[in-house]
């Protein structure tokens, strides 16, 4: 595939969070706004495009010369989840408020397994390093359009439009799920008659 | 008449939160609705989701006594990552169908469902019945999992495909519902739809969540 259908594949088609269902949690939607969409976005592209990375390093000098390719899956989600851990730990050590606001979207769930799902799919649809990169950055993109959205949605709706126990995560997925109606749009007919 | 010595009943011993872990559950059941379209494929999910609770769930209570809880973590995930390889490998090798259908969603379920159960396991404070009491979250966690994505699946399959499919070892048994099957409406297996059910049934919890706590809550009563 080349590299514009990588990008609009993994930001509008395979979209991580309207088609994939990943990258929502209630540490992204308590209190959703641009600040916390675009650190979830770019925490969920950064880890997808490391994870990716090491990933792709793993296979080609460890995993496939021992012959133990089987082993990919353990070790993308201890990558990830290794690098996700390290990202805290660092952000922790550098700035308290940077690390208040990634530490939420860095939890084991939301944007770490959105980065995950990505890793995995690139890793299954036999990407090099180049193609990985961009799929996990298209993806990140991606993510921080959607919660951008339900940002948006949230804010028309304001605290009272919606019954308490539909507020925080159940109104974010309905939201999401409205929105995702929308992205129906852009399906592989759509890809297949913008890049040839 | 309320005695004025006698303490607040919520002042005299708190009262554990029972809604406190649902949001977390409930964000780590999402991502299987995308594959789970068919009961059989929710079915699939689910077994492998509670094998996996259950033997998270099981390493976190062996190991939260003997190791501080960040290597806990650690051990919890190394656990999570195996279970996840195993159950990937065993699907390719025997149910090849049921991995081409679920993909990335079997690996991924096995490890984001065992992470909240695990994690509530290692900060349980009580070492008294620890494995015991871990042994009861994970399944209650893998019930839920089995009730939201069999539940979902069931109304999805039958209203989108007007279908009801059963597992098999090589495929699953279709069974056609008279009436829906000749016009289904299709798009309700796409993942908006998916993502709408599932914000509905997070509601529908939430809603019997917290009514349950408010009428355990003793201070409520008076």
């Amino acid at each position: 595939m080349s590299w514009p259908g990588i990008l609009l594949t993994f930001s509008l088609v395979e979209h991580v969070l309207f088609a994939r269902m990943l990258g929502l949690d209630p540490g992204t939607t308590e209190g959703l706004d641009l600040r916390r969409a675009a650190a979830a976005g770019l925490a969920s592209a950064l880890l997808a495009v490391s994870s990716a990375a090491a990933m792709w390093a793993l296979r080609v000098h460890v995993l496939e010369p021992l012959g133990v390719a089987w082993m990919q899956t353990p070790a993308i989600i201890l990558a990830t989840a290794g690098i996700a851990s390290l990202a805290r730990l660092v952000l922790r050590r550098v700035t308290s408020r940077t690390a208040d606001l990634f530490g939420s979207v860095l939890r084991p769930s939301g944007a770490s397994v959105a980065a995950l799902g990505t890793v995995l799919v690139v890793a299954r649809s036999g990407f090099g390093l180049t193609e990985s990169l961009v799929a996990g950055l298209a993806a990140g993109a991606g993510l921080l359009v959607a919660l951008s959205i339900l940002t948006g949605i949230a804010d028309r709706l304001g605290p009272g439009e919606a019954p308490s126990s539909m507020s925080g995560m159940p109104r974010a997925l309905v939201s999401a799920g409205l929105a995702a109606l929308a992205f129906t749009a852009f399906d592989q007919v759509f890809l297949a008659g913008l890049v040839r | 008449m309320m005695n004025p010595q006698a303490p607040l009943p919520s002042a005299a011993a708190p009262v554990p939160d029972r809604t406190a872990g649902l949001p977390e559950l409930i964000a780590a059941i999402v991502p299987s609705l995308a594959a789970a379209v068919t009961v059989s494929a929710a079915l699939w999910l689910s077994a492998a989701a509670i094998v996996s609770l259950l033997a998270t769930a099981l390493v976190a209570a062996l190991v939260a006594d003997r190791i501080p809880p960040a290597v806990g973590s650690l051990a919890v995930l190394l656990a999570g990552a195996v279970l996840a390889c195993g159950a990937d490998l065993a699907a390719l090798t025997w149910l090849p169908s049921v991995s081409a259908d679920l993909g990335i969603y079997l690996p991924l379920t096995v490890v984001v469902m065992s992470g909240p159960v695990a994690a509530a396991v290692l900060t349980d404070a009580q070492p008294k019945d620890r494995t015991r009491r871990a042994a009861a979250r994970a399944m209650v966690a893998g019930l839920a999992f089995l009730g939201g994505a069999g539940l979902t699946a069931l109304v999805r399959e039958a209203l989108g495909a007007g279908t009801f499919t059963l597992p098999g070892v090589a495929v699953g048994w279709v069974f056609r519902l008279p009436g829906l099957s000749n016009a289904p409406a299709r798009s309700l297996l796409s993942p908006f739809a998916g993502l709408i059910a599932a914000g509905y049934l997070a509601g529908l919890v939430s809603f019997v969540a917290r009514r349950g706590a408010r009428r355990t809550t003793p201070g409520d009563a008076g």
